[in-house]
């Protein structure tokens, strides 16, 4: 959490290895990405991170199925695995129904799902999402939350970047930051617990 | 390799899911391409149609044309030893003339002398007007015409000027569809001619006759010149023995007059083609005593000069093409800058997702190959087609050869490769992030 130009997109960017830190170093996996070369940052993109933005960032062109299944064509999986993986994770967000809808025929939350599952499907450890829910209303929100709660205990890592209280308050952990330094780093098992 | 084959598949799709702009980047490149090969059509339809004529009148030849002033015909025909006539009398062209510039200019090769005689061959129940005309043996050489039958005109035709003749292929199919001509006779006006020869069909555009002043050969029938002073009066008086004084140098005939309607002259070396004709120039007039009663024409500088003023042509044809060429490159810039916001999120989107450059790299090539292709083809088909709607409409010789389709098919891929590489290579260079962050700014400004 933090305010506009505290630094979490930043932030956001060099976990996901969309940015190179113009200083310092950051091991994931105990590997040392920070010098990677480009080639293999794209593997990391693809293997070890999805990605959910706010403006969902799905391709116009494509459908759901199509969208979700992209991922998967950069790791070099054959078209009809390809298929039937996307098709299953779409199962998860519950979305099967729309499988063959293009984005602008989906509800904001529905293509908030899709961009979930296509995080999804090459099943990474680490989830980015960068303000999830910026763009939908209270009730969507929660369903989105609601998603990111079962693939938390599935046993994937969410880091989750928020402006709002009520979403901050779903996470075990809270890092507060301001200035592009981190102000606060809590745990939060309390909170999960009262909730629960 | 299946990923480069899905990375086609994305370029197919993207190409036809943005149809209307993938028509109208390849707008550009058809109308370049179309107008690079209509012009190169034109220009090198010229250049053939110039070389066609160049084949067609022989080398190094000048052509001297004998009119006849009207006034002074009449006065001939009153009274043919008139000659203290005010004006000036002059004996037209002759044979005389002939012999004369066969004795003056140095580096001759052959001398032509034609006459014409309008009139009708009848033979079999069968007529036509057509044209006799008298000639030499060199009149086919210099003017490249072959016999398919028969022999040219023996020496002992020309000097007794004997009624023989050789005729034109449309002669031989009017009046001797199925027999054999050679030995046959046919009556020209009064006169019955032995066939010994016909020529071979002489192929050439009725423009190229029309242009450089030549009868189609192919309709006439040729005789020796002597026969034709001989045995067709009207157009000297003549004896059999002032045709033996033609061969005999210095003969003094007066009474043969307007004896030839032109005289081709055909020099060795063509550096002395221009002077070769001023002299002929002042010889005739003063043997025709300063009454210019014919026309000297070389015709090979006369194409000369058309040929410059082709290239000129030719050249300005070349800019206007790349011109457009050119306008039609920065017309899919334009298109190609429009979209670039949405080209460059799509990029930050996949790159997000694990596409590393390459595969960025291989989308878009691709998708700029398969629209500069298409255009191309699309380009030559209606290059072609406008060459051939301009040749039949603006009756302009175009002739469409393989190279210059070949040419500009690579110029507009060329074109087109570097106009449509522009929005990848710059949203490649910088870092996904940045594409993406470029995006989201641009919502929050839309929304």
């Amino acid at each position: 959490m933090g305010p506009s130009g505290s630094g979490k997109s930043t932030l956001m960017n060099l976990l996901g290895c969309l940015d190179t830190p113009t200083s310092g170093k950051y091991f994931l996996s105990n590997i040392d990405v920070s010098l990677m070369p480009d080639d293999d940052l794209a593997k990391v993109r693809n293997e070890e991170i999805g990605f959910v933005f706010q403006s969902f960032n799905l391709l116009p062109r494509m459908s759901a199925l199509e969208n979700v299944s992209l991922p998967l064509v950069y790791s070099g999986i054959t078209k009809s695995k390809r298929l039937a993986k996307a098709r299953d994770v779409l199962a998860q967000v519950g979305l099967s129904d729309r499988a063959q809808h293009r984005p602008n025929e989906l509800s904001g939350g529905q293509r908030q799902r899709v961009a979930i599952a296509r995080a999804l499907v090459n099943e990474p450890s680490i989830i980015l999402a960068d303000e999830p829910t910026g763009n939908l209303d209270t009730k969507t929100s929660n369903e989105i939350m609601q998603i990111f709660e079962t693939i938390y205990d599935a046993g994937n890592t969410i880091i989750l970047v928020t402006h709002e209280q009520d979403i901050a308050a779903h996470a075990h952990r809270l890092i507060n930051m301001r200035d592009g330094v981190i102000a606060s780093d809590i745990q939060n098992e309390s909170i999960v617990r009262i909730q629960q | 390799m299946q990923r480069i084959l899905f990375n086609f598949y994305i370029a197919m799709e993207a190409v036809f899911a943005n149809r209307l702009r993938a028509l109208l980047t390849a707008l550009g490149i058809i109308f370049g391409v179309a107008a690079v090969i209509a012009m190169l059509a034109i220009g090198y339809g010229a250049k053939q149609s110039i070389l066609e004529q160049m084949k067609l009148i022989g080398t190094n030849n000048i052509a001297i044309k004998a009119f006849v002033p009207e006034e002074e015909e009449a006065a001939s025909s009153s009274s043919t030893g008139n000659k203290s006539n005010k004006k000036p009398w002059s004996p037209g062209l002759t044979m005389e003339d002939v012999a004369a510039i066969e004795r003056v200019i140095p580096n001759l090769e052959k001398t032509s002398p034609e006459m014409e005689i309008s009139t009708s061959a009848i033979r079999a129940g069968k007529l036509q007007s057509l044209k006799c005309v008298g000639v030499t043996n060199a009149f086919f050489e210099l003017n490249n015409l072959e016999l398919s039958q028969g022999n040219f005109f023996s020496d002992w035709h020309i000097r007794n000027g004997r009624p023989v003749c050789i005729i034109g292929k449309s002669v031989q199919i009017k009046f001797f569809p199925e027999e054999n001509p050679i030995g046959q006779t046919i009556k020209c006006g009064n006169t019955w001619l032995t066939i010994v020869g016909v020529m071979e069909r002489r192929v050439a555009s009725s423009k190229s006759l029309e242009q450089l002043g030549i009868r189609d050969y192919n309709s006439d029938i040729y005789l020796p010149v002597s026969t034709a002073l001989l045995r067709f009066k009207n157009r000297a008086k003549i004896t059999r023995a002032d045709i033996g004084n033609q061969f005999n140098e210095g003969s003094n005939t007066n009474d043969n007059y307007h004896q030839l309607d032109r005289l081709v002259i055909r020099i060795k070396d063509s550096e002395y083609l221009q002077a070769s004709s001023d002299v002929v120039a002042r010889l005739l007039k003063r043997r025709h005593r300063e009454l210019v009663d014919y026309e000297i024409q070389v015709p090979e500088l006369l194409l000369q000069q058309q040929q410059k003023t082709q290239e000129t042509f030719n050249f300005v044809l070349a800019v206007i093409a790349g011109i457009s060429l050119l306008v039609g490159g920065i017309g899919i810039m334009n298109i190609m800058l429009a979209s670039v916001l949405e080209r460059i999120k799509e990029i930050g989107i996949r790159r997000s997702l694990g596409a590393n450059k390459k595969d960025i790299i291989y989308q878009f090539l691709f998708e700029a190959v398969f629209i500069s292709l298409i255009g191309g083809l699309i380009g030559v088909v209606l290059g072609v087609v406008s060459a051939k709607t301009i040749a039949s409409y603006a009756d302009i010789p175009t002739v469409v050869t393989a190279w210059s389709i070949l040419l500009s098919f690579w110029c507009s891929s060329l074109s087109r490769f570097n106009f449509w590489n522009f929005p990848c290579s710059k949203s490649c260079k910088s870092r996904p992030d940045q594409s993406l962050a470029h995006r989201l700014r641009m919502d929050s400004i839309s929304s």
